[in-house]
């Protein structure tokens, strides 16, 4: 957890947390991810995703219902914070203008 | 954390055992729950266990200090309310001082504004006056290139000042005649009114909105009329809010140019002008410096044209010496001859400053003694927190926190106290103090701190002591030595008990000194005496007056002149055949023929004034005892002899008087000086004074009312005002008596913190004490051994703080004696009276905690040895 930066998965999963709006916990994360990415994805690696988000502060969490097929156990239902969309906001622009940085020859096809 | 994490495992673990079979669902939450074992999971959640910061052990602090409050209620509430008492008196003292050292800070221009003064020499004796001669503006104005402007003051208090609108009339007290210049120099805010030209026409009046709204009601009062003295109507051209604390205490300001006009025209002196007269000194003059640094220049320009400026006069008899003297120091450090208003003292400031910090200081060695002395109850708690870890710091933090939890709450008290204690003050020394704790809210913030402040200091001392026990000796059940350290306490007891027995001296001094005086015969009647206030409205017609009256069986005389314990005047009165320097300087008093009869002074040589003789009133004196010692002379030597008056402004020498008469010294004047050396004349103007003959207070106030009856025949337009003599002379003892009142309360107060703290000291003695007295008792010895036993000790400290108040209390009773001419003698009975005071209260304070301790069960106390 070192500064406010994050890596390639968690941008994924903070993602994720924004698409899954009121339903983002653990579980839902990990499936979310793995029909979206067509690989396989360990729900420890997302969980330790969401702690280090939460302690950036670009995610809250607050428990949610417990149900029959948790075994009783609630959820741990996850937000975007309004830095959390900054900080994609921000990452998506970066991308942008990146994109838009690649000249134009690059796309068709690179004679040299 | 846990608890979602497992949630999420047997969600996930419930849809594989239908996908994948039972086996390999083990299988893969096995390996899940292994994942899961990495540093973030595994951390502990740091905000569960957060270290303990400062804020965290303020609020533990907190916490114990009001549970200790809690449990030892007596305790506390002797600390509380001792604390409380003593924050309310300082505040009230602080805030008496800074009142006082308030007046005329407000003037922006206070460091260039200066009053002038003069003074004079006659044989020795330095007189200096507050007051100038009205010309001496223009001269300044003229001369002094230094001076940018100049304001008098002057007032009229020659005859009723009446002031009249519609059907409300009343006669005022505070009618300031000055000069246009007056708002220039000085900043009395004015609500109304252009202050430029506020006083510029001659029947202009400035009053304050109190006096606007007692004459005018609602209405807007500029532009309305006054009628001044039943013959000038004045315009109200401003009005002013009295908010400022100054020397210049006014209601009404007209110009002084009305006064001039109103003498021009006067029938009896017709032409009179003040701006020409250079003998009178009636003008209070304040100048304001084109710069502050001028101020000694202009005093020496002033010394060297001193007699120069008086040199206008013909025949000047002495030197006068003209100074400056800075507004600001007018209030606090001027008591010179006819002050404008009756100025405080720097020295009851002082003496108040130092009442406050004393009354201060008591209430915390109390708080320091109260504390100590809990030890014994405290020493297990302390020697637990130590075991536990607590550091010395700690425990030092935790016990000003506990003391200051207690100077906060007494505190909130002692503001409460100080709200009852306020207006008792204002009314006793007639001040007009208040806390501004709305026009100055930073002044809440200060008191919270000083709160703060005060008990960081309490706290201290009690802090360091509890918190150095040894936590092995205290946890064995030892107790706490009670040799070490039990000297501070004693020397805390001594203090308290000196300041206590020395209050207590100055209470008995005061009050016997007052006694004596009141007691003391005057050698006059002064009983039933009214004196008139406006009586020189019908000097013309006294005779009609009195031939009105006379008859009447309630009134048994009337007089028209001097009124016998009445200040008189002083003159220079020189005798046929010695040197002009050999002249001596007496009072002068013109009384009537009556005088005698109507005071009932008693006549040693010689004879009365009489109508028999129709020079009398032009060539006769009489002498008081007192100036016939004064010339060396025995009474019968005295009859005839001749002199005459010099100096003033009249120093023709005339041997025409001759002496007829020698009366019998009375104290005319204060008790503060021995009699004076006095010459009486014969007049026919002066004072009216009447004398009845009642039975009760019921016949007097119908006297009273037939009197009033023929006043208003008389002299319709002026009101009939009167004071009575006995209370005028009493009056002037009333500093002494509201002094000695002060000292009074403060001296209760002291006293009653000093044994708070005794007590509490008794309580600790007696529990540190409690098995020695077992075993006393065990042995056979008798209830009355072992109180003695306990209270000797400390009654050995009232004695020995005794000793010591004794010469400090004989000291300062002394130096306020001597103000007086007529004094008691500070007898050793004085001294006497307040020992057995201070051995009785103490006595009475500690005689419970040792009874109690007497007599316990040695059964119980020893049950553990």
């Amino acid at each position: 957890m070192k500064g406010k930066n994050i890596g390639e998965f968690e941008e994924l999963v903070l993602l994720t947390v924004g698409i899954l709006h009121e339903n983002a916990y653990g579980l839902s994360i990990t499936d979310e991810l793995e029909s979206r990415l067509k690989r396989k994805v360990t729900i420890s690696s997302v969980h330790k995703a969401l702690v280090r988000l939460e302690g950036k502060g670009y995610v809250r969490s607050y428990m949610g219902v417990a149900s029959e097929v948790r075994g009783g156990r609630a959820k741990k239902l996850y937000q975007l914070t309004s830095t959390g969309r900054e900080e994609l906001n921000h990452s998506r622009e970066l991308r942008n203008t990146m994109w838009e940085a690649v000249p134009k020859i690059v796309w068709e096809g690179g004679k040299l | 954390m846990v608890d979602a994490i497992e949630g999420d495992l047997l969600e996930l673990y419930r849809r594989r055992v239908f996908s994948l079979g039972k086996t390999r669902a083990n299988l893969l939450y096995l390996l899940n729950v292994i994942m899961f074992f990495q540093p973030f999971a595994l951390k502990r959640k740091s905000k569960t266990y957060a270290k303990l910061t400062t804020i965290d052990m303020l609020r533990n602090y907190l916490l114990i200090a009001i549970r200790t409050i809690k449990k030892t209620k007596s305790i506390a509430a002797i600390n509380i309310i001792g604390m409380a008492i003593g924050i309310s008196s300082f505040m009230m003292m602080v805030s008496y001082v800074v009142t006082e050292l308030s007046y005329d800070k407000f003037h922006k221009n206070a460091d260039r504004i200066v009053r002038l003064n003069y003074s004079y020499e006659t044989r020795g004796e330095t007189s200096t006056v507050s007051r100038v001669s009205f010309p001496l503006k223009h001269r300044l104005l003229e001369k002094y290139p230094e001076v940018e402007k100049v304001a008098r003051f002057y007032i009229n208090r020659m005859d009723a000042s009446t002031l009249k609108y519609d059907d409300k009339s009343f006669t005022e007290e505070k009618i300031y005649f000055s000069d246009p210049e007056v708002f220039e120099i000085f900043d009395f805010p004015l609500a109304q009114g252009d202050p430029s030209t506020a006083l510029i026409a001659k029947n202009s009046i400035v009053l304050s909105q109190a006096m606007a709204k007692k004459y005018f009601g609602d209405e807007n009062p500029i532009g309305k009329s006054l009628l001044y003295k039943n013959s000038d109507q004045l315009q109200v051209t401003g009005i002013f809010k009295k908010s400022f604390r100054s020397h210049l205490d006014f209601d009404f300001l007209v110009p002084v140019e009305l006064q001039r006009q109103r003498w021009k025209g006067d029938g009896s002196n017709k032409g009179y002008d003040l701006e020409e007269d250079w003998r009178w000194s009636g003008s209070w003059t304040y100048v304001l410096l084109k710069d502050a640094f001028l101020k000694n220049d202009f005093d020496i320009r002033l010394l060297e044209d001193g007699t120069d400026l008086f040199g206008r006069v013909d025949n000047p008899s002495v030197d006068f010496n003209y100074q400056s003297q800075q507004l600001a120091d007018i209030h606090l450090y001027s008591n010179m001859i006819s002050e404008i208003s009756s100025n405080g003292s720097i020295s009851q400031v002082y003496a108040f400053a130092a009442v406050a910090i004393l009354i201060l200081l008591i209430a915390c060695i109390n708080f320091v003694n109260l504390t100590t002395a809990q030890s014994v109850n405290r020493a297990k708690e302390i020697g637990l927190r130590k075991v536990m870890g607590a550091h010395r710091k700690h425990l030092i933090g935790q016990f000003i926190t506990e003391s200051t939890v207690i100077t906060l709450l007494s505190t909130a008290l002692g503001l409460l106290l100080l709200e009852l204690l306020i207006p008792l003050f204002n009314s006793f020394l007639d001040q007009d103090v208040s806390i501004p704790y709305i026009q100055v809210p930073i002044l809440m913030i200060l008191i919270f701190f000083g709160a703060l402040i005060v008990g960081g200091l309490a706290g201290f001392y009690p802090s360091f002591y509890l918190s150095r026990l040894k936590p092995v000796k205290v946890l064995k059940g030892k107790l706490i030595d009670s040799r070490s350290n039990f000297s501070l306490r004693k020397v805390l007891v001594i203090t308290q008990f000196i300041v206590s027995n020395t209050l207590i001296i100055g209470i008995l001094a005061i009050q016997m000194q007052m006694d004596y005086i009141k007691g003391k015969d005057l050698g006059f009647d002064k009983d039933q005496v009214i004196i008139l206030d406006h009586g020189s409205k019908i000097d013309d017609e006294f005779k009609l007056f009195k031939s009105k009256l006379i008859n009447n069986p309630r009134i048994s005389q009337l007089n028209l002149g001097y009124v016998a314990g009445t200040s008189g005047w002083q003159q220079s009165f020189r005798v046929e055949g010695e040197a002009i320097s050999e002249a001596k300087s007496l009072g002068f008093k013109h009384i009537s023929h009556d005088f005698m009869d109507m005071f009932n002074t008693e006549l040693v040589a010689g004879r009365n004034f009489s109508n028999e003789f129709p020079t009398d009133s032009s060539s006769a004196v009489m002498l008081n005892e007192a100036a016939v010692k004064t010339f060396g002379w025995s009474n019968a030597e005295a009859l005839g002899k001749r002199f005459s008056w010099v100096g003033g402004s009249d120093n023709k020498t005339r041997f025409e008087t001759k002496v007829i008469g020698v009366m019998k010294d009375a104290n005319f004047e204060s008790l503060y000086q021995p009699v004076r050396p006095s010459v009486f004349t014969l007049s026919n103007f002066g004072d009216v004074s009447i004398k009845f003959n009642v039975g009760d207070r019921k016949e007097l106030l119908l006297a009273i009312d037939e009197v009033e009856q023929v006043w208003n025949e008389l002299a319709p337009s002026w009101p009939f005002e009167f004071t009575f003599l006995d209370q005028q002379i009493e009056a002037q003892y009333q500093k002494e008596e509201k002094l000695g009142m002060m000292i009074q309360f403060f001296a209760f107060l002291a006293i009653f913190i000093a044994c708070m703290g005794l007590f509490g000291l008794a309580t600790f003695t007696v529990k540190t004490k409690l098995k020695e007295i077992g075993i006393r008792k065990v042995l056979g010895a008798r209830l009355a051994e072992i109180v003695f036993g306990i209270m000797k000790g400390f009654l050995a400290l009232v004695v020995v703080s005794f000793v010591i108040s004794v010469p400090v209390g004989y000291f300062l009773s002394d130096s306020w004696l001597q103000d007086f001419a007529y004094r008691i003698d500070l007898s050793p009975f004085i001294f006497l009276i307040a020992g057995i005071a201070s051995l009785l209260v103490a006595g009475l304070t500690i005689l419970s905690q040792s009874l109690n301790a007497a007599k316990t069960d040695p059964a119980k106390t020893l049950r553990y040895e």
